[in-house]
């Protein structure tokens, strides 16, 4: 125990871990809030359709020879959040079968393009990196380090400031826009946080992997707490919490950040499942 | 008033988080910096008893072992993460590193160019897919291939970072390094 955490001690004294922890922290508290409004609105899966499309981006960026690709991910993720998640509009192709056909068309182009122009010699790396994350939450220049908090507190500010229309939203879509809320407007303010967070996700956990981080602390809160409030509370402490313990983890043991992260978030639902269990044990 | 109390704290934490990341860069690794010549010089007690052994070695008769010289980065302390982290470090704030001892481990890979070999010590990261690699060249000049290690060896080196520009660009190698 003590030699971990003299490891610990010792790795904390880079600034690389430092800066991952913070903006890991950051990441984690963002996509929990937002999770909870995708997985009741029964967009899931969505986060997985934006990543892939955000993993074309950055491939194409990658191809034009951009050195900072955030700004050329974050524009084309936002435009397709914009396009998939717009309600009550008469689109020819809905729901699940728009966001696979985004998801996959995206994912197949920005390979093809990355092995057509490879801009490295370790094609494969490139795309395992963008897909798993490896190890891009430890390898931050600056520049990006401060992209992601400002996102991250812009983020936080819009939920903050328009909780109670993301929570009308939420629940009835109708009796929002019946009661005067511009439901458009709100919807297509929440389709730019998604794509923030799914930009932002992609350097902790990959593109593979983010809708492990907006899915996983929600559905775990839902476990235990029936209030939409105690969920979204519950949720961030939760996701922060796992993408913390996750990261440590995978600095000591040196196991791939992302996919240590999502298993901390598995084991946690697991826990949050039985206390769900015995809860409505004891009430019955 | 409610959001705006939460606005607050969530503006005070981000300060706060962020000001926990200026704090200074490479203080880790900035313990007795010694120059990689003075480490290794305390290191041999002469050169004339310097020759590669049957097994291939490079740390000549005399000398100490590249386990008992000391370094300020030691790589092969840390865990594949931390490694793919560190070397990438190297690129990004080279500055950091300029003069410092670093120790790695890996195998041992060449790079053959018209005029100019460039000899690698490559690793590996948590995911398979990246092998991390730093450059370096060593203290004693050696004729390749026959007195380097074969491809794929396992190999320990340790040398003094620096940078060095080619075709106008930046690039950094372990100078003076000593592998085994």
């Amino acid at each position: 125990m003590s030699e971990i955490m003299e490891k610990l001690y010792f790795y904390i004294q880079f600034p690389m871990v430092r800066k991952a922890l913070i903006v890991g922290v950051l990441i984690a508290l963002c996509s929990s809030l937002l999770g909870v409004t995708l997985v009741l609105k029964r967009f899931s899966f969505i986060g997985d359709g934006l990543s892939h499309v955000a993993f074309g981006a950055m491939a194409v960026a990658a191809v034009v020879g951009l050195t900072n690709n955030m700004p050329l991910v974050l524009a084309v993720t936002a435009i397709s959040a914009i396009l998939l998640l717009r309600t009550g509009t008469n689109t020819r192709i809905k729901g699940d079968a728009a966001v696979a056909m985004i998801s996959v068309g995206a994912l197949a182009v920005g390979y093809l393009l990355m092995n057509v122009f490879p801009k490295s010699g370790n094609v494969s790396g490139d795309v395992c990196t963008t897909l798993f994350g490896s190890t891009s939450i430890l390898t931050l220049s600056k520049k990006e380090v401060l992209l992601c908090i400002i996102l991250s507190a812009v983020v936080m500010a819009v939920f903050v400031l328009f909780y109670n229309k993301v929570f009308a939203l939420t629940f009835d879509e109708d009796f929002a826009r019946a009661t005067g809320t511009r439901t458009s407007a709100y919807n297509l303010l929440i389709a730019m946080i998604v794509a923030a967070v799914i930009v932002l996700a992609m350097n902790l956990v990959g593109s593979l992997l983010i809708s492990a981080l907006v899915i996983f602390p929600a559905l775990s809160s839902m476990r235990v707490f029936k209030t939409f409030r105690s969920v979204t509370v519950c949720s961030a402490v939760l996701s922060v919490i796992c993408a913390l313990l996750g990261m440590l983890v995978s600095i000591v043991t040196g196991t791939p950040v992302g996919s240590t992260i999502v298993v901390v978030d598995i084991f946690s639902f697991l826990i949050f499942y039985l206390i769900g269990l015995l809860k409505e044990g004891v009430k019955k | 008033m409610k959001r705006i109390l939460c606005l607050s704290a969530a503006a005070a934490l981000v300060v706060a988080l962020c000001s926990c990341s200026a704090v200074d860069n490479g203080k880790a690794s900035r313990s007795g910096a010694k120059t990689v010549n003075d480490v290794l010089n305390e290191a041999q007690s002469g050169d004339s008893g310097k020759t590669d052994n049957s097994e291939g070695e490079f740390v000549g008769d005399g000398e100490k072992s590249i386990a008992d010289i000391k370094c300020d980065i030691d790589l092969t302390k840390m865990e594949s993460n931390m490694v793919t982290a560190t070397v990438n470090d190297f690129y990004i704030n080279p500055e950091n590193y300029i003069g410092k001892i670093i120790k790695a481990h890996g195998t041992f890979g060449v790079y053959e160019m018209p005029g100019r070999n460039y000899y690698l010590c490559v690793m590996t990261d948590p995911t398979g897919c990246c092998s991390p690699s730093v450059e370096f060249l060593l203290k004693n000049e050696r004729k390749y291939p026959g007195e380097y290690p074969a491809m794929d060896t396992e190999i320990t080196v340790i040398g003094e970072f620096e940078t060095y520009f080619e075709d106008g660009k930046k690039y950094c190698q372990l100078k003076d390094a000593l592998i085994n």
